[in-house]
């Protein structure tokens, strides 16, 4: 298998369009050729067929499973886009489909019947837009995000904001407040660190007192920013906010 | 109650899912169950927090499940609420062993939605930057594999020249790690006085100390012990996960986009493209050292066509990519670095798509490490060779 | 010259020995053997510390002490104030008692070694038996820690350093069996007697046991580099693989005393390498040390020398080497070390028959 071998044999862009939709009909809805980027318009129906094709299709050759990913489609709803590219002829095809279910509930079908690699690109595209992909062996637990985040981040609806609002989740202190200031006694696991001891309560105090205290700063400048994105400073800070412009 | 009892009763479902791997069965039988190991996300293998499940029985890995994005920070949410000049130096952070590299992609990206002309010497300047990049980037691993096998030598010798080369960057463009060099249309400024003559010297100085290298690999019955037939990836196993760089090419397919989709001036330098017989983690590792030479190579040849010019243009205020998308790919020292610019025309992406190699490449992982000793199962963690700030960006 | 001493081993008189009573002779030998025991593995910690830096293309220490000399000391002051944790999930008892298992047998072996003519503790009829034996028990403290410290990495690196011991304890035993048959004795003062008395047979040549026995003493280098967990054999702390073995969970006074029982347990084999075959406190072959106190000193001083010289051998083979895998090891013992320590018997055995 050497690389290359079929250059002089590669499709163009149009002769690829041509030969799957002589293979998949209206499964292709459309293509673009802009930026020296190459794309198919697939029908979700279609999805799973067109990836076949693009391997199986021995002119066509795609081996390479380059990524797969989501492009958040405004009004209509998300994109998942798929760039395979082929070792032999050295083309390479973007495959782009709109999800049904538009906004609330978006499904695309799952390739990693086809190629191996889809597992996580799906997994994460799950992660960060909430697309479902039915056939995926697994899309949980989230890949990128941690386990009992909530949201899907990379949508357009979900604004950039600081951990002042939605709190780090899990333990990151030895000690740990309730609602009320009042210590946590957790059942100790093995690794836990020791304690917690009284320097550990007196500084989980202060953060409490610390976090309240921006919130409400937060809650005060939350009426007329429509986005608030704080840098990485610690949540100490008054929280610091930056208007986003057409974003 | 007994301490072993004691014992059980303490680590049933204390520690992350698991207990000792012992249980005592009717008239003190000594049964031995599954042990779940968890290697990470603080854990020498690793380094960086990536963590890894082995479910092992005794010291063979029966399942392997990694767990990664403790270390993700959102970059593609990040660069849509930032414009193209902040982007760069926001994704030189992702691999931060190959900084400039990561710049490279996207400055091209917005270049070629623009449509614009880049001066032949910032394009020859880019590709001696990445270049001594991917060196550096090599050299951290060669190192830092060594250093899993428990050899802890080589480290110190790969140090030595990354220091040369670190200074050599570090007189063109200020930084050692986040160099923030590119921009669109160019480069920042010009390389300072002296540095092609710098350049050529390491050039001589690489090239006398690679053979040490060499014998390393090839003259070290451990490391060859260690190595040879640990972990063969099958070529079209890893187009099926979409491996690539030094891992691809271990498998004895030639894929380098330098090559194969020649961006910038590759197209006039002569890129050896060094392959592996059977992808084992010897034949990985053995690329990464040809890759170094033959990068030391393109660098020699650089110099002799790097002439004088502008090496950047007058850009506007704000620099807008036009509406739509295309999708760039770059030879990044760890694999293929594809970004994805999609554009609604205003003065930050829609959305930029990062398609790092280590995510792809680390994905390869289970396959390769199931069924293994423990102790090859690190041997082929590292010699994957993957950066975590790269898998999780 | 025969090459069996004939007759029941009579045990040498240590110079301790000849001050009046009985409290004054204990009392030196038990501050010869602390001092054997807490200086010389500092002079070996160092000597490792400067040589891996210089093998490395470093310096190593250079801030504490004459050129760093006083490193380990600080580290040993850094440690006695570290606190001492105890994992939650841990047995206690098991836990703070395993790193003292480790260290005693180290400290005890120092008894029966001797550093020049005159200059031991102890010379036991069965010396070179009691030496083995004792520093065997030391794993025992090992897989203490490794069972007790309730975490994973701790147990496997406990469970390889038995499989470890019990693999290369054979062939350690075999060549060390081997040395005892050509001397005739297991006295370590009478296998250095011995080897100051071994000529080659016909010609008059005196020879140390490392010539006729090259093999047995390459044997004896790996098993004991694999008895110490020393690279490339240092799987049971294999810190790429298992963080540090069953050292893991420990911290402060206990973890040093586990880092003194590995260097103490270098010295302790180079040591016993150098009785058994580099011919002790003898300079050269054939060079024989003056009477008296000078001799005596200089023959500390000759047997050190000997002792550092393998701790310099192991630290290289650290630097260059990396680490085998556990298989492997076992592979190379039951192989290759134990069929060939038995022809290495084989051939001493005939050949000692022919002589005579």
């Amino acid at each position: 298998m050497s690389v290359l071998a079929r250059r002089d044999r590669a499709l163009t862009p149009d002769e690829t369009e041509a030969l799957l939709r002589d293979r998949l009909g209206d499964g292709i809805v459309g293509a673009t050729l802009a930026h020296r980027t190459f794309t198919l318009h697939v029908a979700p129906s279609a999805w799973v067929e067109v990836h076949r094709r693009c391997r199986d299709e021995d002119l066509l050759d795609m081996d390479l499973f380059d990524s797969l990913f989501g492009v958040d489609a405004g009004d209509d709803g998300f994109d998942v886009v798929t760039v395979l590219y082929s070792t032999s002829t050295g083309n390479r095809l973007c495959l782009r489909t709109r999800c049904e279910g538009g906004r609330e509930a978006p499904v695309c079908p799952s390739v990693t019947d086809v190629y191996r690699g889809a597992d996580w690109m799906e997994r994460e595209t799950w992660d960060m837009y909430g697309i479902e992909f039915p056939g995926h062996p697994g899309l949980e637990p989230r890949i990128l995000t941690v386990e009992n985040f909530e949201g899907w981040p990379l949508r357009k609806d979900f604004h950039l904001t600081s951990r002042v609002v939605k709190p780090w989740p899990g333990v990151k202190e030895p000690a740990e407040l309730d609602e009320d200031g009042n210590v946590i006694d957790r059942e100790a696991g093995v690794g836990d660190a020791p304690g917690p001891y009284a320097l550990d309560e007196a500084m989980a105090k202060q953060a409490l007192e610390r976090r309240r205290a921006a919130e409400e700063a937060l809650a005060a400048a939350a009426g007329n920013a429509a986005a608030v994105e704080v840098g990485d400073g610690p949540a100490a800070d008054a929280p610091t906010s930056e208007p986003e412009g057409d974003a | 109650m007994s301490d072993l009892d004691t014992r059980e009763r303490v680590l049933q479902g204390t520690a992350p899912g698991e207990g000792l791997a012992i249980e005592l069965i009717g008239d003190g039988d000594l049964v031995t169950a599954d042990m779940s190991l968890s290697i990470g996300p603080a854990h020498p293998a690793t380094h960086g927090v990536f963590r890894i499940v082995f479910e092992m029985d005794g010291e063979r890995i029966v399942r392997a499940r990694p767990v990664i994005g403790y270390m993700h920070r959102g970059f593609e949410k990040l660069a849509e609420h930032r414009d193209y000049r902040q982007i760069m130096a926001l994704v030189n952070r992702h691999d931060w062993l190959s900084g400039f590299a990561n710049e490279l992609g996207v400055a091209l990206a917005v270049e070629q939605m623009l449509e614009m002309e880049v001066p032949e010497r910032a394009q020859w300047i880019r590709m001696l930057m990445a270049e001594w990049n991917r060196v550096l980037n090599h050299l951290m691993f060669i190192g830092s594999y060594a250093l899993e096998l428990g050899a802890i030598t080589p480290m110190f010798y790969a140090f030595r020249e990354r220091e040369d080369i670190q200074h050599l960057l570090e007189a063109a463009t200020g930084g050692r790690l986040h160099f923030t060099y590119n921009q669109v249309g160019g480069v920042k400024i010009d390389l300072p006085a002296g540095f092609l003559r710098e350049s050529e010297r390491l050039v001589g100085v690489m090239r006398q100390r690679m053979p040490d290298y060499f014998d390393l690999v090839h003259g070290n019955e451990i490391f060859r012990g260690r190595t040879v037939n640990v972990g063969p990836l099958p070529v079209d196993v890893a187009t099926s996960i979409g491996v690539t760089g030094p891992a691809l090419q271990a498998t004895g397919l030639a894929e380098d986009a330098r090559v194969t989709e020649p961006y910038l001036q590759y197209d006039k330098v002569e890129v050896e493209v060094p392959v592996g017989a059977n992808g084992d983690a010897f034949d990985r590792f053995d690329v990464l050292l040809r890759r170094i030479v033959a990068s030391i190579d393109v660098i020699d040849q650089i110099h002799g066509h790097i002439g004088a010019g502008p090496v950047n243009q007058k850009l506007p205020k704000m620099v807008k990519a036009p509406e739509g998308w295309t999708y760039v790919r770059t030879e990044n020292p760890l694999g293929q670095l594809g970004y994805w610019l999609e554009s609604d025309g205003g003065r930050t992406p829609w959305r930029l798509k990062m398609r790092t190699p280590s995510f792809s490449n680390v994905q390869a992982i289970p396959y390769l490490v199931e069924g293994q000793l423990l102790a090859d199962a690190i041997s082929i963690l590292g010699s994957v060779f993957f950066v975590v700030g790269d898998i999780d960006r | 010259m025969s090459l069996l001493l004939a007759g029941a081993y009579a045990p040498s008189e240590s110079l301790l020995d000849s001050f009046d009573g009985v409290l004054v002779p204990t009392l030196l030998k038990i501050a010869f053997i602390t001092v054997m025991f807490l200086v010389v593995p500092l002079v070996g910690g160092y000597l490792e510390h400067k040589g891996m830096a210089r093998l490395q293309a470093r310096r190593g220490p250079v801030e504490a002490g004459p050129a760093g000399s006083l490193q380990l000391v600080a580290d040993g002051i850094k440690f006695i104030q570290k606190e001492d944790i105890i994992p939650r999930a841990a047995d206690r008892r098991v836990f703070a008692l395993a790193p003292g298992l480790a260290l005693v047998p180290t400290l005890l072996t120092f008894a029966v070694i001797p550093l020049g003519p005159g200059l031991f503790a102890l010379d036991l009829e069965l010396g070179l038996f009691y030496a083995l034996a004792i520093s065997s028990v030391s794993v025992l403290g090992v897989m203490m820690a490794g069972w007790a410290s309730a975490n994973k990495f701790s147990l496997i690196g406990g469970l390889r350093a038995a499989a470890q011991l019990i693999a290369y304890e054979l062939p350690l035993i075999l060549v060390a069996a081997t040395v005892a048959l050509q001397a005739g004795t297991l006295s370590l003062v009478g296998i250095v007697e011995a080897q100051q008395a071994f000529e080659v047979p016909g010609l008059g040549i005196n020879l140390w046991y490392v010539f006729p026995q090259v093999l047995g003493f390459g044997i004896f280098f790996v098993a004991a580099l694999a008895e110490l967990s020393r690279p490339p054999f240092d799987m049971p702390i294999g810190d790429s693989e298992l963080v540090f073995g069953y050292m893991t969970e420990y911290t402060g006074i206990k973890f040093a005393m586990f880092l003194l029982t590995e260097y103490a347990g270098m010295i302790v084999m180079s040591a016993l390498m150098t009785v058994l075959f580099l011919g002790g406190w003898q300079p050269l072959p054939g060079v024989d040390l003056p009477d008296g106190l000078l001799g005596t000193f200089l023959g500390a001083g000759v047997t050190l020398g000997k002792v550092m010289l393998l701790v310099f051998m192991m630290v290289w083979i650290r630097v260059a080497y990396p680490r085998l895998r556990e298989d492997q090891l076992q592979r190379i013992s039951w192989t290759v070390l134990v069929p060939l320590s038995l022809l290495n018997l084989a051939v001493v055995a005939v050949g000692k028959v022919v002589v005579q």
